[in-house]
């Protein structure tokens, strides 16, 4: 508590034996091992006086001079003045003083000191007080320390503007260099790096063009490659193509060589081309003809018969016994062309028209016909060629005008048919 | 293309001394140690204009420092500068814009831009009446378009980036070359990193045409001269894959211009003409085109005559590829022997690209 009022500016330490005082040296041995400082106490202090005050002290015995110290004392100061002298002796002494001038003995010690023998007295009688205190002990007054220097205060001398400006200074122009020097670094540090940066977009952009310029280069050749193969490709279609053709129409130069002839013989066989006026002929007007001669015919035979029946008649009358007249030579025999014709007519009239015989007097006109009449009882009951011809044979004995009259018939239909050919050749 | 060096702090010399805070010690607060980020990140939020611009400028100031980008990054500052990239101010856009500059030049403050969706007020800041505003607008948007991700990223978002890029080429013709230049570089990485889609899209807005009058009316120095070209040649690159790019090039008349180029006397324009030449020849019409106007002898000049190494390489990758025209190779057979030598070149991408105009020279059917 009284702690925390005052303070001290040194705080009271109890007073500690000269034993155990601080050393003037310190101790090897460890703080731990010293022993440690126990106050003393005051009361047994020789420091300190003890006793009355009042009465005038008594010297105790050790305080009265020994006659034995005091002898000792002066053997000890007259050696000393004999050191002295022997050394005065042995020094070398001053010379002495040039003429008119003399030496004087000079204190040259720190401090300068009266020199004197007498030693100023002075008689104080003084009454001390009964009651007074013991007068406190001198201050203590450390010996001095240091050089006692003296000097003489000149104009300038306490403040030198030049002098105590040179740190401002050097620190104003040393921070104001050392930024200029750091702007200046760092400018160059700069100015290199953005050269290096113009160097490596220059070397950058030359790479970049020479990159372009190779990938531009294979694509031309790639294009032109590809051109050329295109342009090969369709060479190669269009020679393929031609050859193509060529052998198409060679082949069909081959093939149709014999085509037209073919085809004309086809269309010649089938009967496509014909010519008008035999089609009409051969199918109106001899089919006409051929059964308008097939009636006539008939009418011929029926008045024939109607006649042989009459002549029987008369005959039978007149004669009632005669023979029978032979029967005629097959006509298919002598003719066959004739007997062709007429069975190519008859058979177009086989269902109509009975047999008849041929007339002579119609051998022109029926010349095709005569060898039908001669057919026609063989074609009318379609016995066969072998019963026809049979039949038809003895008639064409008879008749060989008919025969004659058929011939010529057969020449004119062979002629009506070869100009029926040359007109479907010359058609064609 | 030359380099483009960061853009120096906004002279102060447009502002009033009166009004600036620099002028005003009593407003003067120092910002240092490990607090000095943050607390200027906070001020650069206030609503007093003046501590706004003092922070700004503070920050302007430390953030060369990467630690101090990072730091910067992990406090916030991308969103804290969102008010100042729209201020009335002049002076305070173009601190705020050269923030966003410093930042972009680090990887993660790119990242950290593009997510916070800062290009749309980038975009915007083109156009701006400030020529300072611009070019840092311009510079950081050349920043945050050097990979093809993030190319990607903007075109998909903001598509309409090309066309005021495209107009911004036409504006600065009349006002500021140096912008002009750093518009063609932005532009040239939108077309180099965005691939088949910003070409088609540049196409479409006519910049073939643009950038071929560009070039042929020799506005502008060196570095727009080069710039032009080489946006050309990220456009003709394109020639095998958008059919409108021939047909462009030859109504523009391309060929001609791009031929006439070849004799700059700056070895980078001609170096990006022959680049755009070494594109436009895969084409077989342009490449018959180029051989017609006599790009041969002027590459077979290169060749002998010129030591940079750049030229030397496309000049021999457009000797490869026009050689393709039989014509070409009857005039590159003089130089045979010279292409034979450049085989061994130090650099491998020459030596690579001599090897292959030899074997492209000397094919025979």
């Amino acid at each position: 508590m009284m702690n925390a009022q005052y303070a001290y500016a040194s705080e009271p330490r109890p007073a500690v034996a000269a034993t155990q005082r601080k050393a003037k040296y310190r101790s090897d041995e460890p703080a731990g091992n010293l022993p440690p400082n126990r106050p003393v106490n005051i009361m047994y202090d020789r420091r300190i006086y003890r006793g009355n005050t009042y009465a005038s002290p008594i010297l105790p015995a050790y305080t009265q001079p020994d006659a034995l110290d005091q002898q000792r004392q002066m053997q000890l100061k007259r050696k000393l003045k004999a050191a002295r002298r022997a050394e005065l002796q042995r020094r070398p002494r001053t010379p002495d003083a040039v003429e008119g001038r003399i030496h004087m003995e000079v204190q040259t010690e720190l401090y300068l000191e009266e020199l004197s023998d007498t030693v100023p007295e002075a008689a104080v009688g003084t009454q001390t007080d009964a009651f007074l205190d013991r007068a406190p002990s001198p201050l203590y007054i450390p010996a001095k320390l240091g050089v006692d220097v003296a000097t003489q205060i000149a104009d300038g001398d306490l403040f030198d503007f030049d002098v105590e400006v040179e740190p401002l200074l050097e620190v104003l122009v040393g921070k104001t260099l050392d930024q200029a020097r750091a702007e200046v670094l760092e400018e160059a540090e700069l100015a290199g790096l953005r050269r290096r940066q113009r160097d490596f977009a220059a070397r950058r952009q030359a790479e970049l063009v020479e990159v372009q310029r190779l990938e531009q280069a294979e694509r031309r050749r790639v294009e032109e490659k590809e051109r050329r193969k295109a342009e090969a490709a369709r060479v190669l279609a269009e020679k393929q193509e031609s050859a193509a053709k060529v052998a198409a129409a060679s082949f069909a130069a081959v093939y149709l060589a014999n085509l037209v002839p073919a085809a004309l013989a086809s269309l010649q066989d089938d009967g496509f081309f014909y010519n008008a006026r035999e089609r009409e002929i051969q199918q109106t007007f001899l089919p006409w003809l051929t059964s308008q001669v097939d009636a006539r015919v008939q009418r011929l035979a029926v008045a024939r018969q109607l006649l042989d029946g009459l002549l029987e008649a008369a005959v039978k009358q007149i004669t009632p016994a005669a023979p029978a007249p032979a029967p005629q030579a097959p006509a298919s025999a002598a003719d066959p062309v004739a007997s062709t014709t007429s069975n190519n007519s008859m058979a177009v009239d086989s269902t109509n028209q009975p047999d008849q015989p041929t007339s002579p007097a119609n051998g022109s006109e029926s010349g095709s016909a005569a060898p039908s009449t001669d057919e026609v009882p063989a074609k009318a009951t379609d016995d066969g060629d072998g019963d026809a011809d049979a039949a038809a044979a003895p008639e064409s004995e008879a008749q060989p005008a008919d025969a004659l009259n058929d011939q010529q018939g057969d020449q004119k239909p062979s002629e009506g048919e070869t100009a029926a050919a040359d007109a479907s050749a010359e058609e064609t | 293309m030359p380099v483009t060096a960061p853009t120096a702090p906004l002279t102060t010399a447009t502002a009033s001394p009166a009004g600036h805070a620099y002028n005003d010690p009593t407003r003067q607060n120092w910002a240092f140690g490990h607090r000095a980020i943050p607390k200027l990140i906070g001020e650069v939020q206030s609503s007093d204009e003046a501590l706004q611009l003092q922070a700004l400028h503070s920050l302007t100031c430390r953030l060369h420092e990467p630690v101090d980008v990072q730091e910067a990054l992990v406090a916030g500052a991308v969103p804290a500068i969102s008010l100042s990239l729209s201020h009335a101010k002049p002076l305070v856009r173009a601190r705020a814009v050269e923030i966003v500059v410093l930042l972009t030049e680090h990887e993660q403050g790119r990242a950290a831009v593009l997510g916070h969706s800062h290009v749309e007020t980038l975009i915007k800041l083109i156009a701006d009446p400030e020529e300072a505003v611009r070019g840092l607008a311009l510079q950081a948007l050349w920043n945050v378009s050097q990979r093809t991700e993030q190319v990607q990223q903007i075109y998909t978002t903001l598509p309409h980036i090309i066309d005021h890029l495209l107009r911004a080429v036409t504006a600065e013709k009349s006002r500021s070359y140096q912008l002009l230049a750093r518009v063609l570089e932005t532009l040239h990485h939108f077309l180099q990193h965005g691939g088949a889609p910003v070409v088609a899209h540049t196409l479409k807005l006519g910049a073939l045409t643009t950038l071929t009058k560009l070039l042929k009316s020799h506005v502008g120095g060196q570095a727009v001269r080069a710039a032009a070209a080489e946006d050309l040649a990220a456009i003709c690159i394109h020639v095998t894959t958008l059919p409108d790019v021939a047909k462009q090039a030859h109504d523009a008349g391309l060929v001609p211009v791009l031929v006439e180029t070849m004799d700059d006397p700056f070895g980078a324009v001609r170096a990006a003409a022959v680049q755009a030449a070494m594109a436009l020849s895969i084409h077989v019409v342009s490449k018959q085109q180029l051989v017609a106007e006599g790009v041969a002898e002027k590459l077979v000049r290169m060749v002998g005559e010129d030591q940079d190494e750049e030229l030397l390489m496309n000049a021999l990758t457009a000797i490869a590829s026009i050689s393709e025209d039989y014509t070409a190779r009857y005039a590159f057979q003089d130089v045979i022997g010279l292409i034979e030598q450049l085989k061994a070149h130090p650099n491998r991408a020459v030596a690579k690209a001599a090897a292959s105009a030899v074997q492209v020279v000397q094919w025979r059917p």
